[in-house]
């Protein structure tokens, strides 16, 4: 039995003749997108370099996600520690917010799971952990957990007035009382190595930079660190790729051949909703879980996906492997805050999405050398 | 002697990247060079001739006829002479700008007088996000100057800013002055939620009142300030013109605590 794996307006084709209808639209496009990435390192690689190749603008399906912690990063600094380096060192843990408990959930099993034993004043000694928001979030192993319940949106207002807590400086009304900021500013103030764990997304960039400013706040008498969580994390692994090859973490565009970055007008939600210039998207949604952008593209698209039944909805699109599940990947993992090599659980024969890249790459490199 | 003219044919299929087009950078310039001077920002390769019709005149006052949200970087970095945009702007008008004066009847997009340092930009009608902000990896936003906006302004106008005067007729949006090193901001209209987060120093004046503030922001209650008509005064003088605030006693805010907290925001009583 023929197994379907490239199709040209919903119709089976072969590899060859998708390959030669993508390379067409690709010729035709006067500002190609290349979006999605949601693929492994080595698909990451040949998606930039084909997005080079062709002059796209670049951006990842969930930059959204993390740009609210890359923003403040760049442009205030962050004091950023590994999860591995929190779960043998941090004695005191500061949840914030809803989101962290879901994103992060992994994370928080490493500090939960375990005491500190590292470190003169931490080791030995137990963990604690405290949240702030709606939620009263308890794990299974947290030696002491408080909880402060406080509204989503007031956490940021509530954190200021700590830091002014801490200074001296004097506060107005908040959410909280004066008193209850207080609990929390002693709680971070009288820890020996202060670990916060939150969401950026849940607080934007400004709120993320009230996160990391009452960070480096704590830093002038103890010592203090963030975990940021995310809930797209294979973007953080994508952004972190883009800067070292192009110098940018993703939404970026390659048009005059050098990378140039403006972090709205490349995004890629403003791009495939036919407000930005792409009129043309390549689509990456090659990883365990990936939800198809294209069905939300308001442009024409070439969608390389691990799933065969959103296909119907590009121009040309091509059933590929998933990095990491039908073939051998490096992919980010926030446990470890970087990349780790993650074997194949099933055999497929199913290209890889370097191997469509690369292969489109190649036609179009032909194209071009013949027209010359 | 009439200035140089940019007549725009028709809408651009692409963003322009139109900071060549300065009064030094085209002082003397023969048409065809002006005309062959790249502006695309795809692989086509667009140049000034692909776009606008160029009628040749004083290079020290440019004049683009028909504008476009797609126009970036009008005036980036120009030390002197004068543009005018008949019609609406992109981003980054006026970025970096050191003197000189740039107008717009229409609106423009964002980080317009981004990092300027001096001369003036006048745009009659809506400024889009970040009015005078950084761009990623800088430390400061507009060092100098002076920007008026006859419109509204968007999310974090003066963001990070240093030095300088702002001045919106209308409305401000979310988080005006954020990260304020020090200067002043006037805005006429209503300013959203939360002006001055995280602002050290500086100086606002919000004539229709805000939103809401931050609680890190402290009522020092009515204060009948002498500078304030002074103010009033010099800007009325100036190239800002007469604001809706002349030297009656306003009630004073301090903040933002959470940070150094020497900011100051008028308030009507």
């Amino acid at each position: 039995m023929r197994v379907d794996t490239a199709w040209i307006d919903g119709q089976p084709a072969t590899p060859e003749a998708a390959l030669r209808a993508a390379a067409d639209l690709l010729d035709s496009s006067r500002q190609p997108f290349v979006g999605g990435l949601r693929t492994d390192v080595i698909g990451l690689r040949s998606a930039l370099s084909l997005a080079r190749r062709i002059g796209a603008i670049v951006d990842h399906a969930g930059s959204a996600a993390v740009y609210p912690f890359i923003v403040p990063a760049r442009e205030s600094g962050a004091f950023l520690a590994a999860p591995a380096e929190m779960r043998r060192r941090a004695d005191r843990v500061l949840i914030l917010g809803n989101a962290a408990a879901r994103t992060g959930a992994d994370v928080i099993r490493m500090l939960t799971d375990a005491e500190p034993d590292l470190g003169a004043a931490t080791r030995a000694g137990k963990r604690r952990f405290m949240t702030l928001g709606s939620k009263n979030a308890t794990w299974p192993g947290a030696q002491e957990t408080a909880h402060v319940d406080c509204a989503s949106e007031e956490i940021v207002d509530v954190l200021g007035m700590v830091r002014a807590t801490l200074a001296g400086r004097r506060t107005g009304e908040g959410a909280l009382g004066e008193e209850t900021v207080a609990t929390i500013a002693s709680f971070v103030a009288e820890a020996s190595f202060c670990c916060v764990v939150f969401s950026p997304a849940e607080f934007g960039e400004l709120g993320t930079e009230q996160i990391f400013g009452l960070v480096a706040d704590l830093n002038e008498t103890t010592r203090a660190s963030t975990l940021p969580v995310f809930a797209e994390a294979d973007a953080m692994g994508a952004a972190l790729q883009a800067t070292w090859t192009a110098g940018f973490p993703l939404r970026l565009s390659f048009g005059r051949g050098a990378a140039e970055h403006d972090a709205a007008l490349n995004a890629s939600e403003r791009q495939l909703s036919g407000a930005g210039e792409a009129d043309l998207a390549v689509l990456v949604e090659a990883l365990a879980g990936a939800s198809p952008a294209t069905l939300e593209a308001a442009i024409p698209a070439i969608l390389l996906t691990a799933d065969p039944a959103s296909a119907g909805s590009a121009k040309v699109a091509f059933h590929v492997a998933t990095a990491g599940r039908d073939q051998d990947g490096v992919l980010y993992d926030p446990r470890f805050g970087g990349f780790i090599a993650k074997t194949a659980q099933t055999k497929s024969e199913l290209p890889s999405v370097a191997a469509i890249l690369d292969a489109l790459a190649e036609q179009i490199g032909e194209r071009a050398r013949d027209a010359a | 002697m009439t200035g140089l003219t940019f007549r725009k044919r028709e809408e651009p299929a692409e963003r322009l990247d139109l900071s060549p087009l300065t009064p030094s950078r085209l002082a003397g310039m023969a048409e065809r060079d002006i005309a062959a001077l790249a502006v695309g920002t795809s692989r086509m390769g667009l140049r000034v001739g692909d776009v606008f019709d160029v009628a040749m005149g004083d290079a020290a006052a440019i004049r683009f006829e028909g504008g476009s949200d797609r126009f970036d970087r009008i005036g980036e970095a120009m030390d002197g002479g004068e543009i005018t945009v008949a019609g609406d702007a992109g981003v980054r008008l006026g970025r970096m700008l050191a003197g000189g004066r740039i107008s717009v009847s229409g609106s423009v997009g964002a980080h317009a007088g981004s990092a300027m340092s001096g001369g003036v930009i006048a745009i009659s009608g809506n400024a889009g996000e970040r009015l005078g902000g950084p761009l990623a990896g800088e430390m400061m936003g507009m060092k100098g100057g002076t920007i008026t906006v006859g419109g509204n302004a968007g999310v974090r106008a003066g963001d990070r800013m240093r030095r300088g005067v702002i001045f919106v007729t209308g409305a401000a949006g979310e988080d005006l002055a954020s990260r304020m090193i020090a200067g002043t901001i006037v805005v006429g209209g209503r300013a959203a939620a939360t002006p001055g987060r995280l602002m050290k120093r500086g100086t606002l004046v919000l004539c229709s009142g805000a939103e809401r503030f931050a609680p890190t922001f402290l009522d020092n209650g009515p204060a009948d300030l002498l500078i304030l008509k002074i103010m009033a005064d010099a800007f009325a003088k100036g190239e800002v013109g007469e604001v809706p605030f002349h030297g009656a006693p306003m009630r004073r805010l301090g903040g933002d605590t959470a940070v150094l907290g020497l900011g100051e925001v008028f308030l009507p009583l």
